[in-house]
């Protein structure tokens, strides 16, 4: 039997073609391609690097779920483990993007560890200024306001 | 008809939100009004609802020191939204909280680190190593320990502190009061989950011509200084109260004394503020049993647990509220596996010790610690007073399984040396809410 398949567009206009299954993690695809069925999904603001992961990402995933039947605990195990190692060999600024695309595109689990991920990133940081730096966010506080906060909190920092 | 998958993600977010909206009442809107659906991007393009996704993810801890990174995480974090939020999916491993006693009137508070990487229902020691002590702290002792927040009493004086942002507020003294000057004051954290408030109850009475007469204050959390203790104001039964109260599901638990000596089961509801007496099981006893006896949580279930023959015989008796509206108790009788018996015997040579009853984890087994008793007459009665004990470890029953294990407690700082231990209890709670 045959396997449906579907054909992705990334913004650079990369085709890719994909199991139906697969693309179906995508909440937002499951909808459209029920909709819309037989047609390219023009994805006009993931770039084929993104694209591709998401899709190395839901392949790993798909797999696991039909062949596990009622998934037992090791492969699940697994599977977090492969999570773990997928999330970890990301660079900083692809990791929000691909953040980013589990959120367009809804596929809740990678979008919980592309999230845990970040927060762990966080997390480890020293201090407010390393976070700022990583994550490119601007101080807008004043030194005053920075103090007073730090006052309030009366947490060993 | 031109097919834009844009337009198509753009509908099926709406249609989302809206599912997801309809379900949050109108009084949370109003505080979740900084993350509407277009709100403007961040600088580096994140949507407002990510970084609450990601925030929501990062312990406690670092919420409180990183909140000086940008306004935009301040406002977030200090939000009753995000609050309620973090409260909800923080999933992680209990803390144990204890006093570590210096001398007759010095005490540490200490706990131990919460992680998601140990479960309760394995681990086999706790190790403390933080130290949470402040100097406004003294002489004050717990009364109680609910969803991250610890409630410190000195006397008639109460304080609240919150374990995750470590914020402790001292909170007014109820002055309007002829009873409580002169007795015991129990205090208890709740939460009304109607108008999702935390209340602290302050629970008292006198006993004045063969009466018993009760008073019921409540505090709102959360309000600000103009905050005030008030009476409430619906009619409150003759009881008083002899257990501490355990609150699960916007209601609050407890045994207590009628005039004619007898127990009652006690229901105080935190939102409606009423109080209703209910039939207390048959077979417990004043004040035999009494003394060791505690309401917990079973199998999502009211039960009481009177645990005086534990350390002697290994056995307990077990009362289930089976139907709350009819009075139905259900009654079982645990007997401890013989084997078991040296972990609840072995250090009774003098009679002093005995195992106190700190609630249930998330997993159901019954924390019990070790504790050493006086018995000392103050304005003559008879007080027994707990004492810190020199037992490092607590005890967790496994009702179901019918299960005992022992969990040590562990000096991560190396401070506990010939000192005495009082266990508060354990807490698996990362609240954020400001007080």
């Amino acid at each position: 039997m045959s396997k449906k398949m579907i054909v992705l567009k990334s913004s650079e206009g990369v085709s890719f073609v994909v199991e139906e299954a697969v693309a179906r993690q995508s909440k937002i695809i499951s909808f459209l391609v029920e909709e819309f069925p037989d047609r390219e999904l023009p994805l006009t603001n993931m770039t084929s690097e993104i694209l591709r992961k998401t899709i190395e990402y839901c392949k790993k995933h798909v797999v696991e779920d039909d062949g596990g039947g009622d998934s037992s605990s090791s492969s699940s195990g697994d599977l977090k483990e492969w999570d773990v190692k997928f999330v970890a060999e990301i660079d900083q600024p692809r990791l929000m993007d691909l953040l980013m695309a589990a959120n367009y595109l809804d596929i809740p689990s990678l979008l919980d560890v592309t999230c845990q991920k970040v927060a762990d990133t966080i997390a480890a940081c020293n201090d407010e200024k390393e976070i700022r730096a990583t994550f490119n966010i601007e101080n807008d506080f004043t030194e005053e306001e920075v103090e007073a906060i730090r006052m309030e909190n009366q947490y060993p920092i | 008809m031109a097919f834009s998958f844009d337009l198509a993600v753009t509908l099926h977010r709406e249609t989302r939100r809206m599912m997801r909206r309809s379900k949050v009442i109108r009084r949370r809107q109003r505080d979740i009004n900084i993350c509407k659906s277009h709100e403007p991007p961040q600088p580096q393009g994140m949507p407002f609802d990510l970084v609450i996704e990601i925030l929501t993810r990062l312990p406690g801890t670092s919420l409180m020191r990183f909140k000086s990174v940008s306004k935009l995480w301040l406002s977030l974090i200090c939000s009753k939204y995000f609050t309620n939020r973090f409260l909800k999916v923080s999933s992680l491993s209990p803390r144990l909280y204890m006093w570590l006693c210096l001398d007759n009137k010095k005490k540490l508070l200490l706990s131990s680190l919460s992680s998601h990487d140990l479960d309760v229902s394995t681990m086999s020691s706790f190790v403390v190593d933080q130290n949470l002590t402040t100097p406004a702290m003294e002489g004050y002792s717990v009364s109680h320990v609910f969803h991250g927040l610890m409630c410190f009493t000195n006397g008639t004086h109460a304080q609240i502190y919150n374990t995750t942002t470590r914020q402790l507020v001292v909170l007014p003294d109820i002055e309007e009061s002829n009873i409580i000057a002169d007795e015991d004051s129990k205090y208890s954290i709740g939460h009304d989950p109607v108008h999702d408030q935390y209340k602290v109850v302050c629970v008292v009475s006198t006993r004045k011509d063969r009466m018993f007469l009760p008073e019921h204050w409540v505090f709102i959390l959360g309000g600000g200084v103009s905050s005030r203790w008030r009476k409430i104001s619906s009619p409150c039964p003759q009881h008083c109260r002899f257990t501490k109260g355990l609150t699960i599901n916007g209601r609050m638990y407890y045994l207590a004394l009628v005039p004619s000596i007898k127990p009652v089961f006690v229901r105080f509801d935190i939102s409606s503020e009423e109080t209703r007496l209910l039939q207390a099981p048959e077979d417990v006893t004043w004040p035999y049993q009494c003394f060791q006896t505690a309401v917990i949580e079973y199998d999502g279930r009211i039960a009481v647990l009177g645990h005086a023959d534990l350390v002697e015989d290994g056995v307990m008796k077990l009362w289930v509220m089976e139907d709350e509206e009819k009075n139905m108790w259900s009654r079982k009788t645990l007997v401890l596996h013989p084997s078991q018996m040296n972990m609840v015997n072995t250090n009774n040579a003098n009679g002093t010790y005995y195992l106190r009853v700190h609630g249930t984890t998330r997993n159901g087994d019954v924390i019990l610690a070790p504790h050493n008793r006086i018995r000392r007459v103050i304005h003559g009665r008879l007080h027994v007073l707990p004492q810190g004990t020199t037992l490092f470890y607590v005890l967790l029953y496994n009702i179901q399984k019918n299960h005992l294990r022992k969990v040590e407690i562990e000096d991560g700082s190396n401070c506990f040396l010939n000192k005495r231990l009082d266990v508060i209890g354990l807490d698996d709670t990362e609240n954020l809410m400001y007080l």
